[in-house]
């Protein structure tokens, strides 16, 4: 009876899902007329604003950063008691996700500009708008590696027994083999419900990338995109989970090998 | 978590700090700090580590409940 209405459930979630996308796919179509200028000009505005979002993205996520990293500090000494030990470790992580923020936005923001870039040199034509925001993004990923630097550098100094450099490309590497193992157990768990998530995520934006190219035409790029990026994601989970990262055998092999 | 355990209760005992702690059996500060609010089960070595520290046996650490393992 339970295995039933499970499968009950599954299915009418599918027929919701695929009926609330043929509604949008539908409503896309019909109202292409709007849509599309719409889009254009939306795309036309995000490229000429991108200095002054650039700017305000810049202003509130760093600001955020370094007040939070500015009240972490002072609770991060060897004779901090454990209480404000506690509170400065929650201090440094919202200083962190306001960095990654930063990043995020400021890819995106960047991504945005560079979509309307051309129609913007058709109507402006400035040799300012193909050389400041390139320069502008690299500031701001400049300033947001400083400041992950700096972050790392701190919670080296509250847990002395981590290691590596920030700046290195084994950084990674290195930091995981330096936890102990309810650090990986966090690590690990974290991964998985970002794994979990992404496969929705990816599952969306494969939908809207099917729609979107039917409504305005954007091409196969998109959905050859993000069925690339499934695919990689979905693969990736499989293999790990049946090899062993360090050496790449399985588990049967390895216990074969003398 | 089903594992209960007093592991906050033997430290303040020793009169150590999180950090002490975790120096002493090998893990860190987090560590220690996760195990007291039961966020962490430990693995058998790490409990039986951390027994030794505390100079007690692993069951007057850590304990079992069944009523817990029920409700779960």
């Amino acid at each position: 009876m339970k295995k039933r209405s499970s499968l009950m459930k599954m299915i009418l979630l599918m027929a919701v899902g695929g009926l609330a996308g043929g509604c949008a796919g539908l409503g896309m179509m019909l109202g292409r007329e709007k849509l599309v200028p719409l889009a254009q000009d939306l795309q036309l505005w995000m490229a000429r604003s991108y200095l002054p979002l650039q700017l305000a993205a810049t202003l509130l996520c760093g600001g955020a950063a370094l007040y939070f990293f500015r009240r972490a500090k002072p609770l991060s000494g060897p004779e901090t008691g454990e209480g404000d030990f506690e509170r400065g470790e929650k201090l440094l992580f919202r200083s962190m996700t306001a960095l990654s923020v930063l990043m995020l936005l400021s890819l995106t923001l960047f991504g945005c500009y560079g979509a309307g870039l051309f129609r913007l040199m058709e109507e402006e034509g400035s040799v300012w708008l193909l050389l400041l925001p390139p320069a502008v993004l690299l500031a701001s990923v400049m300033l947001v590696v400083y400041g992950q630097v700096r972050q790392v550098r701190l919670t080296q100094l509250r847990n002395p027994e981590k290691r590596g450099n920030p700046l290195e490309m084994t950084f990674q590497k290195d930091w995981l083999a330096s936890c102990d193992e309810a650090e990986r157990y966090q690590i690990y768990r974290a991964g998985y419900h970002s794994y979990r998530l992404t496969n929705t995520a990816l599952m969306v934006a494969w939908v809207a990338a099917v729609l979107l190219g039917m409504v305005f035409g954007t091409g196969l790029l998109p959905v050859l995109l993000v069925g690339a990026l499934l695919g990689v994601h979905t693969l990736s989970y499989y293999w790990a989970a049946s090899h062993d990262p360090k050496t790449g055998k399985r588990p049967e092999e390895e216990r074969r090998t003398p | 978590m089903p594992l209960e355990n007093r592991l906050k209760e033997y430290r303040a005992r020793l009169d150590l700090n999180q950090a002490q702690l975790g120096s002493l059996a090998g893990v860190s500060r987090q560590t220690i700090s996760l195990i007291e609010r039961g966020d962490y089960s430990p693995s058998v070595t790490l409990a039986l580590k951390l027994a030794e520290v505390c100079s007690v046996r692993v069951e007057d650490l850590f304990r079992w409940e069944e009523d817990n393992h029920e409700k779960a």
